[in-house]
């Protein structure tokens, strides 16, 4: 069974007047382990596709089955059930909530678990060190570089073990190096198992993924593995040695 | 539980990240609830002293006045006929539930104490007068029946008359004191009962017997005719029926037809009574109602500050969404901090109320009765006024698309 199976997407907003159709009838797959890049340009549908993926929103027409689970007719509170359990989001910009401490932020998820205090600060603990970053447990958003800071986004998105990590523009307001230790941190991730889908409009962060999903006008203009849109697949640890 | 619990001390937190403009917005249910507090207090007391004043009158004494103080025309008021006499009360005791029965009259004039002398009321009374009103002694007794009937020349002095006449601490029974120029025994000090529901000082009295009064002292035109009469009932009950039977006794010996209007005034003490509480009840209301406009202002206060807080935060709220926050999560989260502040300020409203009460009791005197009762409805009140005032704001807040919400600059 797929992990994730969109068939005939479509989703039209209302702008007055206007009716806007960001998807037009997407249909993909996408297997559990792997690591996906969706590209293209502003008003490509890419991130009306990620809001649907993300359980953020629902498709006006078609369906999108989440490890066996029509998702797409649900309603908002089982779509929150939903993103609590199986999603981890990582945003362009971080989106910590600010003065409130690292393990705090990372704890969130799980808080709307109801998950005991103790039981929490423990996960939370865990995944900061999976980032490498047990020792900011105790400081604020303000306090961590961006760097920093979007790796506790990524702790917060792994906490609750999740399905996939959905990362939109992750590195969108990082510097090159920054922006490199986050794409090690999440193909770190991609390798013990967890899914991951890139949004992005940058090449070289969509270099990091297997295959690359490319959207023009609410529809996937192409889907095939990184090799044959780059070349040789320079493996980024290996780029990184 | 636990969840309400974090969401709670996340409020505290949250709140505390503001600490002055949490300040500012309580300030409104601190104010309001002070201010019920201290109003219902002064109210209570206020209430407690004009009963002790309108009991210290006696306990349901009824009074007889010999004029008419009908609102129909103009009345001639007192001093016209004569048309209350001694046989008219001793008619009056034969009615059912009368336990006691007084008259008396008055006259102002001067008394002298060796040197020293005051200007009082002289009041001739029997001594049943002197039970239905409920004096007592402090040193001395009351003068007795048959002081009256031998209209013996003894006097009860009040408080006020005593301290003016004699030195503190010199006991006046036994003395002689001079009302005009006729030497008078003094047998009794009364009790202090200070001052009657209209003002004046119920000490600054002397009393003699009324046979005296009527005989040596004051003189009558018509013998037997009295200033007031006096009568207690047994029971608050039975006051009402005794006054219409005390008016049908006195139609009926004063020969009035049916068509003229009562020569006489009867007064009952349960009536004043009513008439007090009800005027201090009007006011407590009123008092009430200032204070629950302010608690009004105070909800509206923190309405605007959430309302604020909401749209400050629209991108958290998007957060907690994204990461599984449900609709219900966000409105607790919003109306606890609303509760918390609403409740946060009535506590401290408790503490400025009772402040306040005792504040105005102990500068300006007035008495304030502190119940436990209304610090708790005041206090519950005010948690109600965060329930209501947060559920809008927090309801908006819980009802944010998630996804605009992240995009919130």
């Amino acid at each position: 069974m797929s992990l994730i199976v969109c068939r005939d997407l479509v989703k039209t907003y209302r702008l007055g007047e206007m009716e806007v159709r960001a998807l037009r009838g997407v249909s993909l797959t996408i297997e559990a382990g792997e690591c996906v890049a969706i590209m293209g340009a502003s008003g490509s549908g890419k991130s009306t596709l990620m809001n649907i993926l993300g359980c953020l929103d629902v498709p006006t027409s078609g369906t999108y089955t989440l490890e066996g689970t029509d998702v797409s007719t649900l309603g908002g509170s089982r779509l929150a059930e939903i993103r609590n359990q199986k999603i981890g989001f990582v945003f362009q910009n971080f989106n910590l909530i600010p003065r409130t401490t690292a393990r705090e932020n990372v704890q969130l998820p799980l808080f709307y678990r109801g998950m005991p205090a103790g039981e929490q600060r423990a996960l939370a603990l865990r995944a900061l060190q999976r980032v490498g970053l047990a020792d900011r447990e105790h400081h604020h958003p303000a306090q961590l570089s961006g760097g920093q800071q979007q790796r506790v986004a990524i702790a917060r998105a792994l906490v609750t073990n999740p399905a996939i990590i959905l990362a939109d523009e992750p590195t969108g307001n990082l510097d090159s190096q920054a922006s490199r230790e986050i794409m090690d941190t999440l193909t770190q991730l991609n390798r013990e198992g967890i899914t991951i889908i890139l949004v992005t409009h940058e090449a070289d962060i969509a270099r990091y993924a297997h295959r690359i999903i490319m959207m023009k006008d609410g529809v996937i203009q192409s889907d095939r593995p990184t090799g044959d849109m780059f070349g040789a697949r320079p493996a980024p640890q290996e780029a990184g040695a | 539980m636990n969840f309400l619990l974090m969401t709670v001390l996340v409020a505290f937190r949250v709140l505390g990240r503001n600490r002055m403009r949490s300040i500012l917005t309580m300030l409104g249910i601190i104010i309001g609830v002070g201010a019920v507090i201290a109003m219902v207090s002064i109210g209570e007391g206020a209430k407690a002293a004009v009963q002790a004043q309108i009991a210290s009158f006696g306990t349901n004494v009824i009074t007889i006045l010999p004029w008419a103080t009908t609102t129909s025309g103009v009345r001639s008021g007192h001093g016209g006929a004569v048309t209350l006499i001694i046989a008219d009360m001793e008619e009056l005791r034969k009615i059912p539930g009368v336990t006691d029965v007084g008259w008396a009259r008055r006259d102002a004039m001067q008394v002298v104490h060796e040197n020293k002398n005051w200007f009082t009321t002289v009041n001739g009374v029997t001594p049943g007068y002197l039970v239905i009103r409920g004096w007592s002694t402090v040193s001395g007794d009351f003068f007795t029946q048959a002081d009256n009937d031998t209209a013996a020349k003894v006097v009860l002095i009040g408080n006020t008359v005593a301290e003016n006449l004699f030195g503190p601490g010199e006991d006046p029974v036994g003395a002689t004191i001079r009302l005009k120029n006729i030497p008078f025994k003094v047998v009794g000090k009364l009790i202090a009962k200070g001052y009657d529901t209209r003002g004046s000082d119920q000490d600054d009295v002397v009393f003699i017997p009324f046979s005296t009064a009527e005989r040596k002292v004051m003189g009558t035109k018509f013998l037997g005719s009295i200033g007031a009469g006096f009568l207690s009932a047994e029971t608050p009950e039975e006051m009402a029926s005794i006054v219409d039977e005390v008016k049908r006794v006195l139609r009926q010996r004063h020969k009035l037809r049916p068509n003229q209007d009562d020569d006489f005034t009867v007064r009952n003490q349960l009536d004043t009574a009513k008439i007090q509480e009800g005027t201090s009840e009007s006011m407590k209301l009123l008092l009430l109602a200032v204070a629950s406009i302010s608690l009004l202002v105070g909800g509206i206060g923190i309405m605007n500050i959430l309302l604020v807080s909401v749209t400050e935060r629209t991108r958290e709220i998007g957060i907690r969404m994204a990461v599984g926050a449900k609709r219900r999560h966000i409105l607790l989260q919003f109306l606890v901090e609303a509760v918390v502040l609403s409740a946060l300020g009535g506590l401290i409203g408790v503490g400025v109320g009772v402040a306040g009460a005792k504040a105005a009791s102990n500068i300006a005197g007035w008495p304030a009765i502190i119940s436990g009762d209304i610090l708790v409805i005041a206090f519950g009140f005010s948690a109600l006024v965060g329930v209501f005032f947060g559920l809008y704001p927090a309801n908006k807040a819980s009802r944010l698309n998630p996804i605009e919400a992240l995009r919130y600059e």
